[in-house]
């Protein structure tokens, strides 16, 4: 087992150096360079000149190569260096929204868990009930219904029976969690809404297949309380999965709400990450790509100790 | 340039130039202390230094800035505010939704008309609407050097297609534009008297007339029946793309078949420094209506002369208007350097004059709408009902 974790931890390492280096030449492959839109993005005028003195004092007129090996040393030891757009420090730039884009992926997650692995297991157990088909046709709306619509619904349904808004400044859970809540309880549940949906049918799925494997006739057999057939043989080893779907969602609500984030004016990564990369701001790009993949890797890592555990087969390869 | 006493500085001009005072007041300049300064050229960068109705106290990236009531202000009484929180909401729904849920009194930029309207069949007498002629233009660049545009026929029938009357009372109601204008924005001091412009190519009221004149320009020019071209436009809704689609229609009329290409809103000014297009969305948006701002960009050596035309006549007819003394000689080179931009030569052309829209809360009292976005944000003398 130990060595399994192991090699899944080294494997990190290359993954993320391979992402460094295709965002590093994408990112310069995008016509347009930051120093030209900041300078005269608007139709402003600016002479050659200062445009390549301003492009000096960021490094871009250094060799690639250079400029790669310059900033992979700085991200080795978790220092992003400045945003070419607004000369903060990127960990200023990334800190705030960071805290929000990671609790909106966990509550969206808490509301997907809650409502697509009780409602998968009883539409499984329920099959072709009337039970079932309200489950797969609640599912199947959620498939369909961007979440960000969804959220363009709450807002409108708040505004027009309540005459109320959620607040538009983030508050942090730990500044005031009244306050925190009332503003990102609404995107969660719009996000967690369609998010749910992809788990309960994974769940739904997953379930039936399980019920119909000889280890679950033969727990039946044996008189086994049908309560523990369920929790202890058939969901648990129904939610490999579904546990897969739960844990890559989860990992892309992290910079991928851009829409959402824009709907309920959340100051979150994805919006930022969109502004960036429109701002072609290099290092801020950059450095959000591989935070997000770094995300990505360790959820993959965490997924595969979950997988160990639910699986024990997986332990002993 | 001199300062002979601490609060006076004169300035030596080579000729008289109209537009100093109206430059120097320029909303971009900014005054710090030369000593600061002196030590640290770049302090102004991350550090505020100013004499305004309040103080800088907090911001927060991406979210939002705020300020408090300065009690030195040096206009005693104001500011009527104890404070201020702006906020920044990039999606255009998200502010409507602000201002309709009262988590925001106002926005300033301006709002669509369909914007207008939601706020007001929802909010009634809780919102008070402020509209005004708004110093911003889109208008359409040709590439002289790329044929058949190098050609002034085909530029002309370009012009001609426009419908733009019609175009001011069906666009108004989608877009942020209204007024139909020549080189000034329409009801400003150097701007064409209406009867005036209906005499400049596109902006007669026979519009027969003129498509019939556009197909024969075309067809003189060698220019084939269902010709083919692209038309690059800006990839920002408003008020480009339905202005894109109202060209693009227009000169379907005359029987051009034309191709929109929407181009990245951030990529969009260096494809037109390129050059690399056939015809374009160009725009341009002031702090004020001047003359030799609005105008200095069609000057042959202008790095906005996108289209890349040659007019010494342009040239000097511009230099000619700034270095007037007498109103009416600067107005009659103005009309001069109008008709030759727009008539004869059709460098380029303009579409319809932005349309500034503030429709906010009916607790807010003080301001009014300028038609710049750039001026009175100062918030001094606005305050706030029960």
């Amino acid at each position: 087992m130990k060595k399994y974790l192991f090699k899944r931890f080294l494997l990190m390492f290359p993954t993320l150096l391979g992402v460094a280096v295709l965002i590093f030449v994408l990112i310069r492959i995008v016509p347009g360079d930051v120093v030209e839109l900041r300078l005269a993005g608007d139709s402003s005028s600016v002479s050659e000149k200062v445009l390549a003195e301003e492009r000096a004092k960021h490094g871009l007129d250094k060799p690639v190569w250079q400029q790669f090996a310059t900033w992979v040393w700085g991200a080795m030891r978790l220092d992003f260096g400045k945003s070419m757009w607004t000369g903060a420090p990127i960990s200023e730039e990334i800190k705030l929204r960071f805290a929000l884009s990671l609790q909106l992926a966990i509550m969206a997650t808490a509301v997907a868990v809650v409502i697509a692995i009780p409602l998968g297991v009883i539409s499984a157990l329920k099959q072709d009930t009337w039970i079932d088909y309200t489950v797969r046709i609640a599912s199947i709306a959620g498939l369909a219904t961007p979440s960000f619509w969804l959220g363009i619904v709450f807002i409108l349904c708040l505004l027009i029976f309540f005459k109320w808004l959620p607040p538009m400044v983030y508050t942090p859970f730990w500044v005031n969690p009244w306050q925190n809540m009332l503003q990102l309880i609404w995107p969660a549940l719009a996000v967690g809404y369609r998010y749910s949906a992809v788990a309960t049918r994974m769940t739904r799925s997953a379930m039936l297949e399980v019920l119909r494997e000889d280890y679950i006739r033969t727990a039946r057999a044996k008189g086994l309380v049908e309560k523990l057939i369920l929790s202890r043989h058939a969901l648990k080893n129904a939610l490999l999965p579904v546990v897969t779907v739960i844990c890559l969602e989860f990992a892309f609500l992290l910079g991928g709400l851009v829409v959402t984030e824009q709907v309920f004016n959340l100051n979150g990564l994805g919006l930022l990450f969109v502004q960036a990369v429109a701002h072609r701001d290099y290092t801020l790009v950059q450095a959000l790509v591989l935070i997000v993949a770094g995300f990505f890797i360790v959820v993959n890592f965490a997924m595969d100790i979950l997988y160990a555990w639910l699986d024990p087969r997986i332990r002993f390869r | 340039m001199e300062a002979p006493d601490p609060y006076t500085v004169r300035f030596h001009l080579k000729w008289p130039e109209s537009s100093l005072l109206l430059n120097l007041a320029s909303p971009w300049n900014f005054i710090y202390r030369a000593d600061v300064l002196a030590k640290d050229i770049h302090w102004y960068e991350t550090h505020i230094n100013g004499t305004g109705p309040f103080k800088f106290a907090e911001h927060v990236k991406g979210s939002h800035w705020v300020g408090k009531k300065n009690p030195d202000y040096w206009d005693k009484g104001k500011p009527y505010l104890d404070g201020y929180r702006a906020l920044f909401i990039s999606s255009s729904s998200a502010q409507v939704a602000a201002v309709r849920g009262e988590r925001a009194h106002i926005q300033f930029r301006g709002f669509t008309p369909a914007d207008r309207d939601n706020l007001v069949a929802a909010l009634g007498p809780k919102i008070t609407v402020q509209e005004s002629p708004w110093d911003c233009v889109l208008m359409v660049a040709m590439h002289h050097e790329k044929k058949p545009f190098d050609d002034k026929r085909v530029r002309r029938a370009l012009t001609l297609a426009l419908d733009r009357y019609e175009a001011s009372k069906n666009l108004s109601k989608i877009a942020i534009v209204k007024d139909v204008g020549g080189i000034q924005v329409p009801g400003t001091p150097w701007a064409t008297p209406p009867e005036e412009l209906e005499k400049l190519a596109g902006y007669s009221r026979d519009i027969a007339k003129s498509r019939a004149e556009a197909k024969r320009l075309l067809r003189e020019a060698g220019v084939p029946d269902g010709f083919s071209f692209t038309f690059k436009n800006r990839g920002i809704p408003q008020p480009y793309e339905p202005v894109g689609i109202w060209l693009i229609d227009q000169w379907r009329q005359i029987g051009l078949n034309v191709k929109q290409e929407v181009v990245e809103a951030s990529s969009y000014h260096p494809m037109l420094k390129r050059g690399d297009f056939e015809v374009a969305m160009d725009f341009a948006c002031g702090f004020i209506v001047e003359p030799d701002l609005d105008l200095q960009r069609f000057v042959t050596s202008s790095d906005a002369n996108y289209g890349k035309h040659k007019d010494t006549m342009i040239d000097d007819l511009f230099t000619k208007q700034a270095r007037a003394i007498e109103a009416n000689e600067r107005r009659t080179l103005l009309r001069a350097l109008e008709k030759r931009l727009l008539d004869e030569e059709v460098h380029v052309f303009y579409t319809l004059q932005w349309h500034r829209i503030v429709p906010h809360s009916a607790k807010v009292k003080g301001w009014t709408i300028t038609p710049s976005h750039y001026l009175n944000n100062q918030l001094d003398t606005v305050w706030l009902t029960e």
